[in-house]
C-alpha cells in the first residue's frame, strides 16, 4: 500500500513536529503497518539550482529551440532549451552537467545540440518525476533566489510511503484507515470528514437486483445514474496522488473510482449508462458465458461465479474486474455508478479461479467496510459532478447493510494478564475510543461495540491485540521464561541422539552430511518404488513425487560433484522417505553413499577404489555404536530393488525386521542418472533400531589372565557357500574359548572349479588355567567338525 | 712391581688399537678372565710376605679396577659408534605427506538445530515433532486458516494428490507449510502445561534467490495458566542472544498478523548492512528475525484446550535463516546443493556438537 504525506494530511491534522518523514515512519511500524520504503522526491532534486533566463533567442539551425542564457549565480550559462514557455526574467529550475536527471535515471551530458553546446538544462515536472507534466518548463517563483536550491521553491514534492498491510488489516488499505491509526497513537486528530448526501433530481431508469443465488455473495448493491457528464483528464492533484502511488491516469471518471479506492478502500465501478440493457442484477454466472475484461482479456466463465449482468450479457465479474465494452470512456456522457458489498469468500474463489489480481479484489476478499457502500457512491458522485458535472439520479438499493455491530465485553484485569503489563481502565478506554470503538462500562466490564472497518476483531483476543499495539509492544515488560514441561516425548529425545550420534560416527568416517529435497523426479522415483505419492502442483516436473528413497538424490549429490572433477565422494543424509505404506506415509532413514577413490596413490600406495566392503565397513561400524552385536549378525544376500542383484544384501534384527541394506547401486540405475562410476549405498532404518541403543550401560568386564593361542586352518568348500556359514557357527557355537574367527583369505580351487579355499584364524582363550596341548587339539577337532556340519568344508591337507 | 706396569701399558697399548667388541672382548679375557694377567698375578700373591701380600694386592686390585672401567669404557664407545652408524642409516625425510584422513562435515542445519534445541532445552522446552504430510486441517483449519483466508494464499502450498477410491472425507493433504500443525498435534494429545519445540523441514511452493520449495521451520508453543506476552520477550530475547553470542542486542517486537497468534508480533533485531554482509549490532536497520504470538483462543478451542483457563505463547523461526546469520552463508540455495566443497567449507566437525550453550543473559 502506496500513499503520500500530502495525501494523509488530508485525513489528519498532524500535531507540531509529527508530520516528520522519520516520526511518521517509526510510528507506522510500531502499529504493524511496516513501512518498506519512503521515497523523498526531494532527495534526488538537491543538486537542481534556481536559474534566471536573463535573455532568450531562436537557435538558427532549429525551428523549435530556443538559445537561453541563464543566470545560475556564480556565472552565466547557455543553455539549449525546446519549451515554448521561455520569457526574460523568469525563474527555472536548472540541471547542471553531470547530475541525474530523475526520469531518465542518466547523467546530464556536456552536449552540442545543432551545432551548438548546451551547458545543462532547464526542467519540466515529468523531468523531475514530480508530475507527468510536460506542457512547458517549470516557472518557479518569481522570489526565488537565483542558485539556491530548486527543491525549496517546488510544489508537489510529495514523499511517498509505502508499506505492507497484514491481510487482517483492510481498513488500511485505504489511507483514512492508516490515518486513523496514527492518531490513536498520538500524532495528530482524525479530521472530521463527512460525506453529504446527494439528492437526486430523477429517478435512475437504470435499476439494480440481487437475484436468489446470489444472496450469500452480495449483501448490498447501490447504483446511481449520472447524465451529461463530460468524461475529462482529471485535475492536476487527483493526476498527481495517482501517479506518486505507481499508477497511471486514464481519465477522471476512472482515475476518481481508483482514488476512491486508496482513500477509503472503498472499490467502486462506472458503467457507461448508454451501454447497459435493462436493469443490473448480481447473479451466478451460466457455464459458457463470456465476458471481455477491461484487462483485455475474454473470460470464459463456469456455472457458480459471482457476476453483474445486464438483461443481455455479464457486465462485470463481482467485485474484481469490469467488463470492458460496458466501461466508462471518454466519450461517454452518461454514467452509471455501482456501489456493493460482496462476500469475502465468493470474490476469493472468483479469482482465484481466474487468476485476476485487482485492487478491488484485493479488498473485498480481505473484507470491505460494509457502511463504505453508500458512502463511497456518494463521494463517488461528488467528485464526478466537481470534475465532469452531470446530473445525478436519486439511488437505486437492493439487499440491506448488514448489521455487523460486533459486541465484546472485556475485563481490564484480563490486560494484564496477558499482557503482562498494568493498563488501567481509562487508559484502555481512551485507546478504543480513538480507534472509533464505542464503550460503555458497566460493572468491572467495558462494553465495547467494534466499528463497522474492523472486520478482523472478534473477540477479546483482537482487542487486547488493539490496546497493546497501540500503547506499544515496547511498553512490555521482559521476563525470564522458564517452562516445567510436562509432555512426555523421551521417544523423540532418544530418536534425536542417536541421530546426532549417527551423525557423528559417520563425520569421524570421512561421510559428509547433505540435505537434499523431499522431493524428486517420478523418472527417477520408479526405480525406487513401485508408487509414489505425486505432488499436485509441483515447482518443476524434476520434482514432481515425494521421494521414496533417499539413494537417488545422493546419487545425483556424487553425481554434480563427480563431473566437477572431484572424486572422494562420501555422503550420507538423514531424513524422511515417503510411501502409503509408512505410518503417516513417512519414514525416517539414514542412507549413505560412497563413489570414487578411496585412497590417492601416494609414495607409499598405490591407488585404491571405494568398493562394497567400505559401505558394509560403515553400515556395521555403525551398528557396532548402536550397541548391536555385529559379529554374530547375518548378512541376507537379498535383492533389493537398485541395487546390484549380486552385490545386494540386509541386515535385520531380532524381530525380523530390516535394520540396513547396503550394496552397489545397480548400473543401469546409474546410466539412466547419467553417472559412470560405481556407487555403493546403504540405509540404515534408524527407527527400527532398538531403544538401547543409545544406552550407556554394559555388562562387567571379564577377562582371562593367561596365555591365548592362534590357530589357522583351511577349508574346502563348495563355491556357492558364504564365508559366514563357516564364521557364525563358530561364533555363536558353545566353545566359548573362541574370541575371535578372521576370515584371511579366499581363493579358488586350481583342481576342482566347484570348489574354494577359506583360511580362517581363530583366537583362542583359556579362563581357568593355561592350555595344554591336548586340550587345543580336542578344540581344534570340534572346529572342524562344527565347519563341516554347517558347510560341508573339509580341512585342506 | 715391574711386572705390573708392563701389564698395565700392554692392557692399555691394545686397548688404545681395538676396535669392534669381540676384540674387545679378547682383550677382557686375557686381562680379567680365569686364566688372564691380572688373573695368574694375583695368584702369585700366595707366596708372598704379609706385608709384600698386603701392599702387593692392593695394587693389582687397583689395576683390576682400572682395566675393568677402561674395557667398559671403551665398549661403551664401540656401542655408541655402531648405533651411530645404525641411526644415521635410519634416517627417514619426514617431510613426506602423511596419510591425513580426511573427516567429513556436518550440516549446517544440524547443527543450527542442535544448538536452538540446546538452548531451548535448558530452558525447559521439550521437543516434538509431526508428518511431513499433513492434512489441511491440521496445517490451516484448526489454526485458524479458514478455506478462503487470505492467509492460505500467502503459503503457496504443496499439494499431495489424493488416491482414488481412498479416503471418502474430503480432507485434502498438503506438504505442511510450517511447523505449526505440531501445535495444533501437541494440544490435542497432552495436557498443559505444554512446552515445546518443534525442529523440522517445511515446505512451499516458491523458488527464488531467497526462497527455496523446502526449508526449515522452529516451532515453539508454551501453554499454561499464566505466561504472557512478557514470558515470550524474555523467552526470545534470551534466545537471541544465547543463540548470537550477544551480550547485547537491539531488538524491536513488531504488531504483525498470523491467524493463529492475537497479539501477533514479528521480532527485528537490529543490524549494519556491509556489502552483502550483515552485523547484529546498532539500530540503523532491523532484521525480521522471527515471529511469535499469544496463541489466540480460537485455537485452543479448536484444540480442544479451556480457552478460559489456559493461555500462552508460540513462536516460528527460519533455521536456515538464522543459520545463514549465524555463520554468514550468502546463499540459500546453496544449503540444498550437496556441493562437496561448500559442505566441506559450513560444515562443522564431529566435535562442534553441543555447542557453546551458556552465554547472555538478562
Amino acid at each position: 500500500m502506496k500513499f503520500t504525506l500530502s495525501w494523509l494530511s488530508d485525513h489528519l491534522d498532524f500535531f507540531d513536529g509529527n508530520d516528520d518523514i522519520s516520526v511518521i515512519s517509526k510510528t507506522l511500524t510500531s502499529l504493524g503497518l511496516e513501512v518498506e520504503s519512503v521515497f523523498d522526491p526531494s532527495e534526488k532534486l538537491k543538486d537542481f539550482k534556481v536559474g534566471c533566463i536573463t535573455e532568450h533567442s531562436k537557435h538558427p539551425n532549429a525551428d523549435k529551440l530556443s538559445i537561453c542564457k541563464v543566470d545560475v549565480g556564480d556565472q552565466e550559462m547557455d543553455i539549449i532549451c525546446g519549451a515554448n514557455n521561455l520569457s526574460n526574467g523568469m525563474k527555472v529550475v536548472f540541471a547542471p552537467v553531470g547530475i541525474v536527471i530523475p526520469e531518465s535515471n542518466e547523467k546530464l551530458k556536456k552536449a552540442k545540440i545543432r551545432g551548438i553546446p548546451s551547458n545543462g538544462m532547464l526542467c519540466s515536472e515529468r523531468e523531475l518525476c514530480i508530475s507527468d507534466e510536460h506542457d512547458g518548463i517549470i516557472e518557479l517563483d518569481k522570489k526565488a533566489i537565483i542558485g539556491s536550491e530548486a527543491s525549496l521553491y517546488l510544489d508537489g514534492l510529495d514523499p511517498v510511503f509505502e508499506i505492507a498491510i497484514t491481510p487482517n488489516r483492510q481498513d488500511c488499505l485505504g489511507v483514512r484507515g492508516i490515518a486513523r491509526d496514527l492518531s490513536a497513537k498520538g500524532l495528530g486528530k482524525l479530521k472530521d470528514r463527512k460525506i453529504d448526501k446527494i439528492n437526486g433530481s430523477f429517478q435512475s431508469p437504470i435499476n439494480v437486483n440481487i437475484n436468489d443465488n446470489a444472496k450469500d455473495d452480495c449483501f448490498v448493491f447501490f447504483g446511481r445514474y449520472l447524465k451529461n457528464v463530460k468524461n475529462v483528464e482529471s485535475p492536476k492533484w487527483l493526476r498527481n496522488r495517482l501517479i506518486s502511488i505507481g499508477l497511471k491516469p486514464i481519465s477522471a471518471l476512472v482515475d476518481i473510482t481508483n482514488y476512491i479506492t486508496f482513500d477509503l478502500a472503498r472499490p467502486l465501478h462506472v458503467f457507461d449508462a448508454k451501454k447497459i440493457n435493462g436493469d443490473l442484477a448480481v447473479k451466478n454466472s451460466l457455464k459458457d458465458e463470456k465476458i471481455l475484461a477491461l484487462n483485455d482479456k475474454i473470460y470464459n466463465l463456469d456455472s457458480c461465479t459471482t457476476i453483474i449482468a445486464d438483461e443481455k450479457a455479464p457486465v462485470s465479474i463481482a467485485g474484481i474486474i469490469g467488463g470492458k465494452e460496458s466501461g466508462a470512456a471518454i466519450e461517454t456522457q452518461d454514467i452509471f455508478i455501482e456501489s456493493a458489498l460482496f462476500n469475502p469468500i465468493s470474490v476469493a474463489k472468483s479469482g482465484r479461479k481466474y487468476g485476476i489480481e485487482s485492487d478491488a479484489r484485493y479488498r473485498f476478499e480481505r473484507g470491505v467496510d460494509p457502511n463504505s457502500a453508500e458512502g463511497g457512491i456518494e463521494l463517488a458522485t461528488k467528485l464526478i459532478m466537481e470534475i465532469c458535472g452531470g446530473v445525478p439520479s436519486s439511488l437505486v438499493k437492493a439487499g440491506e447493510v448488514r448489521s455487523i455491530n460486533k459486541k465484546i465485553s472485556i475485563i481490564p484485569e484480563k490486560l494484564n494478564k496477558y499482557l503482562g503489563i498494568e493498563i488501567n481502565r481509562a487508559l484502555a478506554v481512551e485507546i478504543l475510543n480513538n480507534l472509533g470503538f464505542g464503550t460503555h462500562e458497566e460493572n468491572s466490564e467495558i462494553k465495547i461495540e467494534v466499528p463497522s472497518w474492523r472486520s478482523d476483531v472478534f473477540g477479546e483476543a483482537d482487542i487486547i491485540e488493539e490496546i497493546a499495539r497501540i500503547h506499544g509492544y515496547d511498553k512490555i515488560p521482559i521476563i525470564n521464561f522458564r517452562g516445567k514441561s510436562k509432555v512426555k516425548n523421551s521417544e523423540i529425545h532418544n530418536t534425536l541422539q542417536l541421530r546426532n550420534k549417527a551423525r557423528k560416527i559417520l563425520v569421524s568416517r570421512g561421510l559428509n552430511e547433505c540435505i537434499t529435497w523431499s522431493f524428486m523426479s517420478s523418472k527417477y522415483a520408479k526405480h525406487f518404488s513401485e508408487d509414489q505419492i505425486n505432488l499436485l502442483n509441483p515447482i518443476s516436473k524434476d520434482l514432481d513425487v515425494l521421494r521414496p528413497s533417499i539413494v537417488p538424490n545422493l546419487i545425483e549429490a556424487v553425481r554434480k560433484n563427480y563431473v566437477r572433477g572431484l572424486d572422494q565422494l562420501s555422503f550420507f543424509e538423514i531424513g524422511p522417505i515417503f510411501h502409503e505404506k509408512f505410518s503417516s506415509k513417512q519414514l525416517s532413514v539414514l542412507t549413505l553413499a560412497r563413489a570414487g577413490v578411496k585412497h590417492h596413490r601416494s609414495w607409499k600406495t598405490n591407488k585404491s577404489e571405494f568398493s562394497v566392503f567400505d559401505i558394509k565397513a560403515d553400515v556395521l561400524s555403525l551398528l557396532r555404536f548402536f550397541n548391536i552385536e555385529i559379529d554374530k549378525l547375518p548378512i541376507y544376500q537379498e535383492q533389493v530393488k537398485w541395487l546390484h542383484p549380486g552385490r545386494s544384501a540386509i541386515i535385520k534384527n531380532d524381530k525380523g525386521n530390516d535394520i540396513a541394506s547396503f550394496g552397489e547401486v545397480h548400473p543401469l540405475i546409474l546410466r539412466e542418472m547419467n553417472l559412470e562410476c560405481p556407487v555403493f549405498v546403504a540405509d540404515i532404518y534408524i527407527d527400527n533400531l532398538a531403544s538401547n541403543s543409545i544406552s550407556l550401560s554394559r555388562e562387567s568386564f571379564l577377562s582371562s589372565d593367561f596365555p591365548s593361542v592362534i590357530r589357522d586352518f583351511s577349508f574346502v568348500v563348495d563355491k556357492n557357500i558364504s564365508a559366514q556359514e563357516i564364521t557364525l557357527p563358530l561364533k555363536k557355537s558353545n566353545i566359548y574359548e573362541i574370541k575371535e574367527v578372521n576370515v584371511f583369505d579366499v581363493y579358488n580351487d586350481k583342481l576342482d572349479k566347484n570348489k574354494k579355499s577359506i583360511a580362517i584364524s581363530i583366537i583362542l582363550e583359556p579362563s581357568k588355567k593355561t592350555f595344554t596341548d591336548s586340550e587345543i587339539e580336542k578344540i581344534c577337532k570340534k572346529i572342524i567338525k562344527i565347519v563341516n556340519r554347517s558347510s560341508g568344508a573339509e580341512l585342506r591337507n | 712391581m715391574k711386572e705390573l706396569e708392563k701389564i698395565e701399558k700392554s692392557i692399555i697399548e691394545q686397548l688404545d688399537v681395538v676396535e669392534g667388541l669381540d676384540a674387545l672382548e679378547k682383550i677382557r679375557v686375557q686381562a680379567l678372565g680365569k686364566k688372564g694377567l691380572i688373573t695368574e698375578t694375583m695368584r702369585s700373591l700366595a707366596k708372598m710376605e704379609l706385608e709384600e701380600r698386603k701392599l702387593f694386592g692392593k695394587q693389582i686390585n687397583l689395576l683390576k679396577l682400572k682395566i675393568t672401567n677402561l674395557i667398559n669404557e671403551k665398549r661403551e664407545l664401540i656401542n655408541g659408534f655402531g648405533l651411530k652408524t645404525k641411526l644415521k642409516s635410519e634416517f627417514l625425510d619426514l617431510s613426506l605427506p602423511a596419510d591425513l584422513e580426511l573427516d567429513g562435515a556436518i550440516h549446517p542445519i544440524s547443527q543450527v538445530i542442535q544448538e536452538v534445541s540446546l538452548i531451548f532445552g535448558e530452558m525447559g522446552f521439550d521437543i516434538a515433532d509431526g508428518p511431513d504430510i499433513e492434512d489441511d486441517w491440521h496445517n490451516f483449519t484448526a489454526l485458524n486458516i479458514p478455506p478462503e483466508h487470505p492467509a492460505r494464499q500467502m503459503h503457496d502450498t504443496f499439494y499431495i494428490e489424493k488416491r482414488d477410491n481412498k479416503k471418502t472425507s474430503d480432507s485434502i493433504d498438503v506438504l505442511r507449510t510450517h511447523t505449526s500443525p505440531v501445535q495444533v498435534r501437541t494440544m490435542i494429545s497432552s495436557i498443559p502445561p505444554i512446552n515445546i519445540i518443534v525442529p523440522g523441514r517445511t515446505y512451499r511452493s516458491d523458488s527464488d534467490q531467497t526462497h527455496t520449495p523446502m526449508f526449515h521451520q522452529v516451532e515453539g508453543l508454551v501453554i499454561d495458566e499464566k505466561s504472557h506476552m512478557g514470558h515470550l520477550k524474555g523467552c526470545l530475547v534470551e534466545f537471541v542472544k544465547r543463540f548470537f553470542n550477544l551480550d547485547e542486542v537491539n531488538y524491536r517486537f513488531r504488531p504483525s498478523y498470523f491467524p493463529f497468534t492475537e497479539p501477533s508480533a514479528e521480532m527485528d533485531i537490529g543490524c549494519i548492512r556491509e556489502g552483502n554482509k550483515i552485523v547484529l549490532k546498532g539500530d540503523q536497520d532491523w532484521l525480521e528475525i522471527l515471529g511469535c504470538g499469544m496463541v489466540n483462543p480460537i485455537v485452543l478451542e479448536n484444540c480442544g484446550v479451556d480457552s478460559n483457563k489456559y493461555q500462552g505463547f508460540a513462536f516460528g523461526v527460519g533455521i536456515d535463516r538464522i543459520a545463514m546469520l549465524k555463520y554468514g552463508m550468502p546463499d540459500l540455495r546453496s544449503f540444498f546443493e550437496s556441493d562437496l566443497r561448500w559442505l566441506r567449507h559450513y560444515g562443522f566437525s564431529q566435535f562442534d556438537f553441543p555447542p557453546n550453550a551458556r552465554k547472555g543473559s538478562f
